[in-house]
């Protein structure tokens, strides 16, 4: 962190608190100053809108087990409806405006980040786009990110998408200058 | 309120909370042990008057921008915000990410539960009592008792996974504790049937339970006879 980027802050911490961070800063081999750097960020571009937008956070494993008693047809359902519905109500909740940059960059890497629902990438070449979730949780999480992805980038960005699946990951490629 | 009976709750509490992320940085996949008396830290943090250390840390600048406006809009103070943060990285945070949780809307949950029957969320439910419920409080407590049971599972997932509201009654060693899920009646059988089973495979106790399409209250006594 360059002097010029950030700012000096002298904070009062409750000494529980503080004797966790230096002792899990010992383990891990970082800084308390990123450890409290870390949490700040979480706070500021997450946490804060997460509660008001009643995001819930529950075990991985209760996720994917839950969508596996669902059929293809209702993982694909289901998707197209998240597309459709909330995929707008996230992106104007937090961006306060659809656009391409938070379509394809703000949303799916904060959710990425801190959702934790998929590892994100995206490389973009003279307009045309590739974007990847890798969400590793099977086929019917990779049908349900189908539709999810064709259905807002239809109604949203008026584009089409190409998308190449496999049971843990979707490859979506589109053109938008 | 009665003599000697202690309420609690964390609707309020999970308006405040904040954490923090280090997946894409220095979190290491570890068998190191990171749990040094995980419940006495999280019961005290909510005792009053404990011990406070002064800390000078530099800060992002766009954070402390970011900072500075939330606590002006909040009408409350930035070490209030920092402190909140760093509780929630301590009580949940440090855990959570190596132990996996997804964060999704309340909505899409409520959603994939209206797609199983019954009999589905029932066995989901079982599932979810003898091997979650164990690995959760295993992974952040060290053991498997009444006490970490409570303390884990309705009371710190209420308070950070946002899942549901919690209420307490605790009367000696009767506990009354309330679940208020607002998911529908799959979700209240889920919820049912994942406790009576952690209950009565990891401690050997039964435990009453009344539910409703978006409430399940749970009695029990944490010493009482074990089932045989």
């Amino acid at each position: 962190m360059s002097p010029s980027s950030s700012v000096t802050r002298t904070i009062r911490i409750e000494r529980d608190v503080d004797e966790f961070l230096r002792k899990f800063g010992d383990r891990e081999g970082v800084s308390v100053n990123l450890l409290v750097n870390k949490a700040i960020r979480r706070l500021v571009e997450w946490d804060i809108y997460a509660e008001k937008f009643g995001l819930v956070a529950l075990p991985t494993s209760l996720i994917e087990r839950l969508m596996d008693y669902l059929t293809d047809q209702e993982a694909t359902e289901l998707g197209r409806w998240v597309g459709e519905n909330l995929i707008p109500e996230f992106i104007t909740f937090w961006f306060k405006e659809v656009s391409l940059q938070a379509m394809v960059v703000g949303f799916p890497r904060l959710q990425s980040r801190y959702g934790r629902a998929f590892e994100y990438e995206e490389h973009v070449e003279g307009g045309k786009w590739t974007i990847i979730f890798k969400h590793g949780a099977g086929s019917k999480w990779s049908l349900y990110y189908e539709a999810l992805l064709k259905t807002a980038f239809r109604d949203l960005l008026k584009t089409d998408l190409l998308i190449d699946k496999t049971d843990d990951q979707v490859v979506a490629r589109f053109l938008l200058k | 309120m009665a003599l000697g009976v202690k309420r609690g709750t964390f609707q309020e509490d999970a308006r405040e909370v904040v954490c923090v992320s280090f997946r894409h940085t220095h979190c290491k996949g570890t068998s190191k042990n990171t749990k040094d008396n995980v419940l006495e830290r999280v019961q005290q943090g909510r005792m009053s008057g404990k011990g406070s250390v002064t800390r000078s840390v530099r800060i992002e600048k766009d954070a402390d921008e970011r900072l500075r406006n939330l606590a002006s809009q909040g009408d409350t103070s930035v070490n209030t915000l920092v402190n909140r943060a760093l509780r929630k990285f301590v009580e949940w945070d440090a855990y959570g990410e190596k132990f996996g949780f997804i964060t999704l809307p309340s909505v899409i949950l409520i959603k994939l539960m209206e797609c199983l029957t019954d009999e589905e969320a029932k066995q989901l439910g079982a599932w979810a009592g003898k091997n979650l419920v164990k690995e959760y409080i295993t992974f952040w407590f060290k053991e498997l008792t009444a006490e970490t049971l409570l303390e884990g599972f309705p009371k710190l997932f209420a308070k950070y996974g946002r899942a549901f509201a919690y209420e307490e009654l605790v009367e000696d060693d009767r506990r009354v504790i309330i679940l208020k899920h607002s998911g529908g009646s799959r979700w209240s059988t889920f919820y049912e049937e994942a406790l009576r089973t952690a209950f009565r495979d990891h401690l050997q106790r039964e435990i009453r339970i009344d539910k409703s399409e978006n409430q399940v209250v749970v009695r029990l006594r944490l010493y009482g006879e074990r089932i045989k």
